[in-house]
């Protein structure tokens, strides 16, 4: 599977080319176009299963702020293209697990290889006070995966600690532990430097930021709306 | 301090390596990561001691968050550590430029663009006058005085503008100024220009200096947006 991302960082598109009766997974509604004989297949679960299996698959995978249902894509016979795309203006990029995991948050999964299993994790005890939806998706195996951002991503190394606001985290490797914090030394900072709660991560690994934050622009784009009536 | 910026220029965000000891502050909510070798302090925007240095961190602080949406605080970032990094963006989609602060060289930058700057640059309100009330942004600037790095941001790119003489800039697109500028807020062209030609007040700029401009105008883009939303 080659994979190459184009139109960084506004309008990113993902183009995955296929080998013979390769498959790549994606978002439901991520698809932008394809070659006509690649095969797409709907479903919740893994092929082998069963109804039951894939019922829970697809549940976790809502739990996470993912779709229900996952398209699977095939180049049956020969060789084939797909293009994918996120909903919003911004990057993408692509990782290579090797047998490894990747942590991701939730709305930012894209597509990856059969090789690679997703399920939902929960981004730990304070996130209920987060209101960023600090839900995160592992994903687990080998192949590679494209998740993409609302705005430009970074990649940072990060070896001793480093701390993120948790609405600018977009993936990080397993390997770096986290901790979701408040901001500053003390309460004062907490509540009126208006950055809330931040992860705070230690270890050695790779971290993925986003250079804007879905929740903030909403609130500033909001607040100079007319009133709607909902 | 050291300045990088990333994803220019539709999300643009300012990279900020300090040496030990150096500060920047930078406007509340726009802190993105950052090492962890920072004491943060949180504070009023304006860095007087006295009452009346606080009634107008408080006058500013109101102000910047009726037209900008944003708090009354700011946080000063302390590093502790030689090469600590911050980064900081806007909420707002659009770009960011550094510019620098120099004694008896001041920089006029519209409220609502400050991001951040070095602790050696302090600001004071400056009322932009009654008519910039109904330009619907930019009634207020902040003058940035001292010594250090600047960080402004806009919504679209940032134009700069080199004025000898004479210029004009829609009020809605001023990001800020520096140098031997004054400017007059007018309407453009007659009173059937104002009211029919979709351009409402201007600023006229005259003398020697520089200019940033914003390429997109955050009121233009409500006025746009508002009747294309569901009701």
């Amino acid at each position: 599977m080659q994979i190459e991302i184009k139109y960084g960082p506004s309008y990113a598109l993902a183009i995955v080319n296929l080998e013979k009766d390769e498959e790549v997974i994606s978002e439901s509604g991520a698809m932008v176009s394809m070659d006509s004989h690649v095969k797409i297949e709907t479903s919740a679960g893994k092929k082998d299963q069963g109804a039951l299996g894939g019922l829970m698959s697809g549940l976790k995978r809502m739990v996470a702020g993912e779709s229900f249902f996952q398209n699977r894509f095939r180049a049956e016979g020969k060789s084939g293209e797909v293009t994918f795309a996120p909903t919003f203006v911004g990057d993408m990029d692509k990782h290579e697990l090797n047998d490894s995991t990747l942590l991701i948050q939730s709305k930012s999964f894209v597509c990856s290889g059969v090789g690679v299993d997703l399920n939902s994790k929960w981004g730990g005890g304070k996130t209920f006070f987060g209101g960023e939806g600090f839900i995160l998706l592992k994903a687990s195996g080998s192949g590679p995966i494209v998740f993409n951002a609302f705005g430009g991503i970074r990649k940072i190394e990060i070896d001793g600690s480093f701390t993120v606001d948790t609405g600018h985290i977009v993936a990080f490797e397993e390997t770096l532990t986290f901790k979701v914090e408040r901001f500053g030394g003390g309460w004062k900072s907490f509540i009126f430097g208006g950055e809330g709660l931040v992860c705070h991560f230690t270890g050695k690994g790779t971290l993925w930021i986003q250079t804007r934050n879905p929740q903030e622009f909403g609130q500033f784009l909001g607040s100079k709306l007319p009133m709607r009536n909902r | 301090m050291e300045i990088q910026i990333d994803s220019k220029p539709s999300y643009s965000m300012a990279v900020v390596t300090l040496d030990e000891g150096e500060s920047l502050i930078a406007e509340s909510g726009s802190m993105v990561a950052m090492s962890n070798s920072f004491e943060v302090d949180t504070t009023f925007n304006g860095r007087g001691s006295g009452f009346l240095d606080f009634l107008q961190a408080l006058v500013v602080g109101l102000i910047r968050k009726h037209f900008a949406g944003e708090s009354l605080f700011v946080n000063t970032y302390r590093s502790k550590k030689k090469g600590s990094e911050l980064m900081v963006a806007p909420a707002m989609v659009g770009d960011i430029v550094n510019v620098s602060v120099e004694k008896g060289k001041p920089f006029t930058v519209q409220a609502t663009s400050f991001l951040a700057s070095a602790a050696g640059v302090s600001n004071d309100l400056i009322w932009g006058g009654f008519s910039m009330l109904f330009s619907k942004e930019g009634a207020f600037f902040l003058r940035c005085r001292g010594e250090g790095e600047l960080l402004i941001n806009s919504y679209g790119a940032i134009e700069k503008v080199e004025v000898n003489g004479s210029y004009i800039v829609d009020s809605g697109h001023v990001v800020g100024f520096q140098g031997d500028l004054q400017y007059k807020i007018q309407r453009v062209g007659g009173w059937k220009a104002t009211l029919l030609s979709g351009e409402g007040l201007v600023l006229s700029f005259t003398g020697q200096g520089t200019l940033w401009l914003q390429t997109r105008n955050m009121g233009s883009l409500v006025d746009w947006l508002s009747p294309m939303l569901p009701k």
